[in-house]
């Protein structure tokens, strides 16, 4: 009876063994921990998001990184997959009109320049078409690389921090603390870039995209845009359009989103415009993350402008 | 008790009359002794039936005794002639009065079914099937009656009637609607019963053919000092 | 058995015809009332809980019976139209979360409703078979709706024109199915759920069309004025929104002026709900919120004042029929005087002779009684399903 005994207390004690954590990362009931996950529609609210939270959540950023995430359309699959997303972070200003032809959670949408609406900037020029009776109407009115202004992404990332402290406000203090950080690396090179600005404006500068409007409102730095891509030799008439201002004015810099073509970099040389890059950083780069990008960029820009 | 046989009936200044008919029955005397088989005949409307009804207690005179089997039936409520009548009388009627919904075993134990006295025991159903089997209708006891020949219904109405036994039968009519051979066949169970249970038997009948199988032949006509005086 | 039950009992066998005839004509005297008080208070119940589910309803100022059918029953002609500016007002007020409804075409005759994902979860409908609606033009449909025509996952609806001489609206726009709901018992078993942009579509806010700046196009140009292309009415239009052509696809004007037919605003709590009703109450535009439990309570006052006509209908029905009844079984026991006679002079006593007539009586309506409440219980047990599936749906 003492064996007996004995032998069933051994098989209790191997089971009680066995309980525990188990694989996957399950607690002692058995269930899963997930991590939460969050979407973001571009890499640099991605950024915020992942500075701001740290490990305490998946920051998902489904684009492709060879497609600008402004004109990306997701497949039935990826979106399903974003439905499921606790949070989803809109950049506002019409970026990312995959998300008028999506069904998403109404409730964990969350617009990130809602704060300063009023402040968005129409597109200079619109392509607008005239049809039935609808009449004239446009698309994509709106300039959308908010995030240029560092201000305005201190607003975007304020409004990342509120949505992230509703969702985990036991974290408050670990969130606070990361966008502190994160406020700082932003007003440190806002105050570069406030010094880069209007140098570059009294000196001339040109814009290869229409996709610094915020920059150059924020950064005092006017100047006209062509539609040029880095990696691609402009038409004869394309040039003729750069050219025309030249005999008005003078443009000593060409601000690329991209390392242009060699051949592009001589041209424009020949014309005595040098070329500047400054990346706009809306996808996840191949290297480094978005404050190193725009920190390495600002520096090569301050070399360039001899500020040191 | 002495042990003298008791009359089967025993009718003295027996009187009666229907509410609303000028009809009457005088009876000075009848006696109808124990074991006698008594063929009662007379023209239509002498009172045949009229006696039948005041010996089963069905209809009560007006003035007069009226003793059947030792019981003085004429001084009985209704209650207690019914009684009286299903314990010891057994109706044959010449239009049988069976009931069509019913098949044969369930009309010949209607007596216990409608009646209180004698509930319905194994022994009772055991002995209808026996007087089916006796009436050579024992293989059709779940038949419904519309599917019987006028034979056989008659003899399920005789085993009807001779389900509890009773001391005395009587039968209005018995072979009125049945061809000669099932007329003999019907009047040889009666008369046979009466035989072997040493009861009695009142038949009313205008057979004249059947008369000498009687014991006793009462011509009502002139019984019936109403008819007479009429 | 007892005897006389036994004698009756072959007796209503044997006139099985008549006894049926009588059970069924009792049985449903009695049954028709009760039957109508539980359908009548299942109707009530159902339309209640409906109503119930949602205790505010925001809409265009006119009728809140009209409003609260189309909203939560899908039924009658669309109410007036508000802005879906109106969810912004709401979230910002941070008393409650809107969910847009717009319930205005149909598919024959099957409502299409225009709604968020926030619907469903409100519901607390669920997906059987497929997935969740996810891009522009995905439908998503009840189950009885799947059911009725027959449709699975894979296959398409389409909406149905508004006039058959609406020569210059909006084509009918054709809808994959890519889920179907799990049975509800409610009116969204009959139902299209798509997303409210698709019925924006639908209605002609949104459409896509070929690029008029590609070479397929040129046809279709009438002329270039600077930045402005303006185009003649052969340009193609999509009546279907796919992978290849979604990307076309986009809306005109300002989008929050584009057109709801209510809002259903879920409430923080019991406390922001009077608050939210107060707010709307003081407001003096053309917006209305409502109490559909309210609007609903004094339609089924209505139900049950016309119930009570019909309830002396029937009584006066019943009456007849007692009637009826009682001449049958009285000519009956003058058909068997003759086998009262016999019975009587066979030993039957009066009373048992009554006991037996009255018996044929007794069971008769002691079935009739039975079938009755069998029949009721029934009704009351399977009585929801069907009121759901007659009147609710």
């Amino acid at each position: 009876m003492i064996v007996r005994l004995c032998l069933y207390l051994s098989v209790i004690a191997c089971l009680t063994a066995c309980e525990g954590k188990g694989e996957g990362g399950e607690n002692q009931l058995g269930v899963a921990s997930q991590t939460p996950t969050v979407v973001a529609v571009n890499y640099p609210l991605t950024y915020m998001a992942e500075q701001i939270a740290g490990d305490l959540l998946n920051v998902e950023f489904p684009v492709n990184a060879d497609v600008d995430p402004a004109y990306w359309q997701p497949d039935v699959t990826q979106v399903v997959a974003v439905q499921q997303a606790e949070l989803i972070f809109l950049n506002g200003a019409a970026y990312a009109q995959w998300i008028e032809k999506v069904s998403l959670p109404e409730e964990k949408l969350i617009n990130t320049s809602a704060g300063f609406s009023d402040l968005l900037l129409p597109l200079e020029r619109v392509a607008t078409h005239t049809h039935g009776i609808a009449g004239e109407h446009t698309h994509a009115d709106l300039a959308f690389t908010t995030w240029l202004d560092l201000q305005q992404a201190k607003l975007q990332a304020m409004a990342i921090y509120d949505a992230l402290v509703g969702l985990l406000p036991e974290r408050e203090a670990q969130l606070t603390a990361n966008l502190a950080v994160l406020d700082q690396d932003f007003e440190s090179l806002d105050q570069r870039w406030l010094v880069i600005g209007p140098r570059l404006a009294a000196e001339g500068v040109i814009f290869s995209h229409p996709v610094y409007q915020y920059w150059q409102r924020r950064y005092q730095v006017a100047g006209s845009s062509l539609h040029w891509e880095p990696d691609v030799e402009p038409e004869a008439s394309e040039w003729r359009a750069l050219d025309q201002p030249l005999q008005q004015k003078t443009i000593r810099w060409m601000v690329w989103e991209a390392e242009p073509l060699p051949v592009l970099r001589t041209e424009l040389a020949a014309r005595g415009i040098e070329s500047l890059i400054l990346p706009p950083v809306a996808n996840r780069p191949t290297a480094g993350d978005m404050m190193t990008i725009l920190n390495d960029a600002t520096r090569e820009l301050e070399t360039k402008l001899q500020l040191y | 008790m002495s042990g003298l046989p008791v009359p089967l009936v025993d009718a003295v200044d027996l009187s009666f009359a229907y509410d609303l008919d000028r009809f009457r029955l005088q009876l000075p005397s009848l006696v109808i002794e124990e074991s006698e088989t008594v063929a009662i005949v007379g023209p239509s409307g002498c009172g045949k039936t009229t006696l039948l009804h005041l010996i089963t207690g069905i209809l009560q005179p007006q003035s007069g005794q009226l003793q059947v089997l030792g019981s003085a039936v004429s001084a009985m409520t209704d209650d207690q002639a019914r009684d009286f009548r299903l314990q010891n009388i057994g109706m044959v009627f010449q239009s049988f009065e069976l009931l069509d919904y019913l098949n044969v075993l369930d009309n010949i134990l209607l007596p216990v079914r409608i009646g209180r006295a004698v509930s319905l025991s194994g022994a009772i159903r055991k002995r209808a099937g026996l007087l089916a089997e006796q009436m050579g209708i024992g293989d059709k006891l779940s038949r419904p009656i519309g599917r019987l020949s006028q034979g056989e219904r008659q003899r399920v109405a005789v085993a009807r009637a001779l389900l509890l036994r009773p001391p005395l039968l009587l039968a209005d009519e018995p072979t009125g609607n049945l061809d000669p051979a099932n007329k003999d066949k019907v009047l040889s169970l009666l008369l046979d019963y009466a035989e072997q249970e040493k009861s009695g038997l009142i038949t009313v009948t205008h057979d004249s053919t059947l008369l000498d199988r009687f014991s006793r032949v009462l011509d009502f006509s002139t019984l019936n000092q109403a008819e007479v005086a009429a | 058995m007892n005897g006389v039950f036994y004698l009756a009992w072959r007796y209503l066998v044997w006139h099985r015809w008549k006894s049926l005839t009588l059970t069924a004509a009792i049985t449903l005297v009695m049954f028709l009332p009760a039957a109508l008080q539980v359908l009548i208070d299942q109707t009530a119940l159902q339309l209640g809980a409906r109503a119930d589910q949602t205790p505010l309803m925001i809409g265009a100022k006119g009728s809140p019976l009209e409003l609260t059918l189309n909203s939560l029953y899908l039924q009658s002609s669309p109410p007036a139209s508000l802005p879906y500016g109106e969810m912004d007002v709401i979230r910002q007020q941070g008393l409650a979360a809107p969910i847009p409804l717009y319930v205005r075409f149909k598919s024959r005759n099957a409502a299409i409703v225009g709604t968020s994902l926030a619907y469903f979860d409100y519901r607390q409908l669920s997906v059987a078979s497929g997935r969740m609606m996810a891009v522009l033009g995905e439908a998503v449909i009840g189950a009885k709706l799947a059911r009725t025509r027959n449709l699975s996952v894979g296959d398409y609806v389409l909406s149905s024109p508004e006039s058959a001489f609406d020569i210059a609206g909006v084509y009918p726009l054709k809808m994959p199915v890519v889920g179907i709901l799990a049975p509800a018992y409610s009116a969204d078993d009959d139902a299209i759920f798509v997303d409210v942009k698709t019925t924006w579509v639908i209605e002609g806010l949104g459409h896509g069309h070929q690029d008029l700046a590609g070479p397929e196009a040129v046809r279709a140009i009438l002329k270039k004025d600077g930045d402005n292309i303006v185009a003649n009415a052969s340009v193609v239009e999509f009546n279907e929104i796919t992978d290849a052509n979604r990307d076309s696809f986009h809306f005109h004007g300002d989008n929050s002026q584009r057109p709801l037919t209510a809002i259903i605003p879920v409430a923080r709590d019991d406390k922001s709900a009077v608050i939210l009703a107060g707010r709307y109450q003081a407001r003096d535009d053309d917006v209305q919120l409502i109490s559909p439990s309210r609007v609903m309570n004094e339609l089924i006052a209505t139900i049950f004042t016309v119930r009570q006509y019909v309830v002396a209908a029937l009584s006066l029905i019943a009456v007849a029929t007692g009637l009826v009844v009682v001449l049958v079984f009285m000519l009956s026991l003058r058909l068997r005087q003759n086998e009262m006679k016999t019975l009587r002079s066979i030993g039957g006593g009066r009373w048992q002779l009554a006991m037996l007539a009255g018996a044929e009586i007794i069971l008769v309506v002691a079935i009739a009684v039975l079938l009755a409440a069998l029949l009721t219980w029934s009704t009351e047990r399977w009585g929801t399903p069907l009121v759901q599936a007659l009147i609710v749906s």
